[in-house]
């Protein structure tokens, strides 16, 4: 437990008068924690009386605000701690994760025969893809580029669209000469 | 000493006698001018401010019914001195605009600005009550963690800064530092400030 009796004189003085939080402490009458000296001081100086009486009219408009506002803020703090209480997101995750696995169940037969094709195609990410990309985040890093980097993005943007169009294109042709065939 | 003369914040006690009460009233006498002195924006030795100091705990004393059980002494006597000080500051100006028309008449009127000088209201209250406690709850709820419970528990609960610092276990200038900073955002939020 911390046990203080007074507040720190560091705080109280600022200069020949009184600090702002000295006054506040006075103020709001806990004269006891404030060093005598610093309390007669107040009472005796014509503008650390008028800034105390300042301080005590916020602190009395700033009382009255919050007991006025006694019901709003009940009801606010009720409404957090309903907020608290809901049901987290996790079971609805849950459900949804075990939707998908039950969905994806008529296709695991084929997974094994596909696991080949995504052993292969991690190994040239890993060969190929993944050196590049290091080479791109170094030089990024050792250049100012950030103009070019959004140039490169609008760029790789543009390609990927043109190469998910051709991607398309193909794939409906093939489809359409196999449903001719 | 009388037993009344509980901690300023704490609530005082149902049926309280008029010489206990005009004790503890009396205690905060260097309040009450204070805060009359800063009203009036007058030294704290001005006779007005005097009169105006004595008058207060007169109507404190005569008014001490109207405390309601619970309700915290300080910040009330606050409301009478402030209230008198405003009625004063009237008076003076009427006086005043008395004196500059019977000078008008005389054609040997003063400085015109006299007759512009109006304690008005001050910003706490143009605010609709909804106003003010929807924005004291936002400002409230804006604070950091420290400040508000710090100042709720002052405010709300009646508790000291000493209290207050065992509670939430943290010294009694970080106490201070955190009532007087978040009192100030919330006046800054609802348009008080010392000034008004």
């Amino acid at each position: 437990m911390i046990e203080d009796s007074k507040l720190p004189r560091e705080l109280v003085w600022d200069g020949a008068h009184v600090s702002e939080l000295g006054l506040t402490a006075i103020a709001d009458g806990q004269e006891s924690i404030v060093p005598a000296d610093a309390v007669a001081h107040v009472h005796s100086c014509d503008w650390c009386v008028g800034r105390m009486g300042r301080t005590a009219l916020m602190a009395s408009a700033v009382g009255e605000g919050l007991r006025e506002a006694r019901p709003a803020l009940a009801s606010a703090q009720a409404q957090g701690s309903r907020a608290v209480t809901n049901p987290s997101p996790w079971r609805a995750l849950l459900l949804g994760c075990t939707v998908a696995v039950l969905a994806a169940v008529p296709s695991l037969p084929q997974l094994a025969s596909r696991l080949g094709t995504f052993v292969t195609f991690g190994k040239v990410l890993s060969s190929h893809g993944l050196p590049v990309l290091v080479r791109g985040i170094a030089m990024a890093s050792r250049a100012d580029v950030s103009r070019g980097l959004q140039i490169a993005t609008i760029v790789s943007s543009v390609l990927l669209v043109l190469m998910g169009l051709a991607i398309a294109r193909t794939r409906s042709r093939v489809s359409s000469e196999r449903s001719v065939s | 000493m009388i037993s009344l003369l509980m901690p300023p914040a704490a609530a005082l006690p149902e049926h309280v006698d008029e010489r206990a009460f005009a004790a503890a009233t009396a205690e905060l006498r260097p309040h009450v001018r204070a805060v009359v002195a800063a009203v009036m924006n007058l030294p704290r030795d001005h006779a007005d401010v005097e009169d105006s100091t004595h008058e207060a705990l007169k109507r404190a004393i005569e008014g001490r019914s109207r405390l309601r059980p619970g309700e915290p002494l300080r910040p009330w006597l606050t409301g009478i001195a402030r209230h008198v000080a405003l009625d004063a500051m009237r008076a003076r100006k009427r006086q005043r605009d008395r004196t500059v028309v019977a000078r008008d008449a005389d054609g040997s009127s003063p400085d015109p600005l006299e007759r512009v000088a109006d304690p008005s209201p001050d910003a706490f209250d143009h605010f609709s009550a909804v106003q003010r406690r929807q924005a004291v709850a936002r400002a409230l709820a804006a604070l950091p963690d420290g400040q508000r419970r710090a100042l709720v528990m002052f405010h709300m609960e009646g508790l000291q800064y000493q209290e207050i610092a065992v509670r939430l276990g943290v010294p009694l200038g970080t106490v201070a530092t955190w009532v007087m900073r978040a009192r100030k955002s919330v006046a800054a939020a609802v348009g008080v400030t010392e000034e008004s």
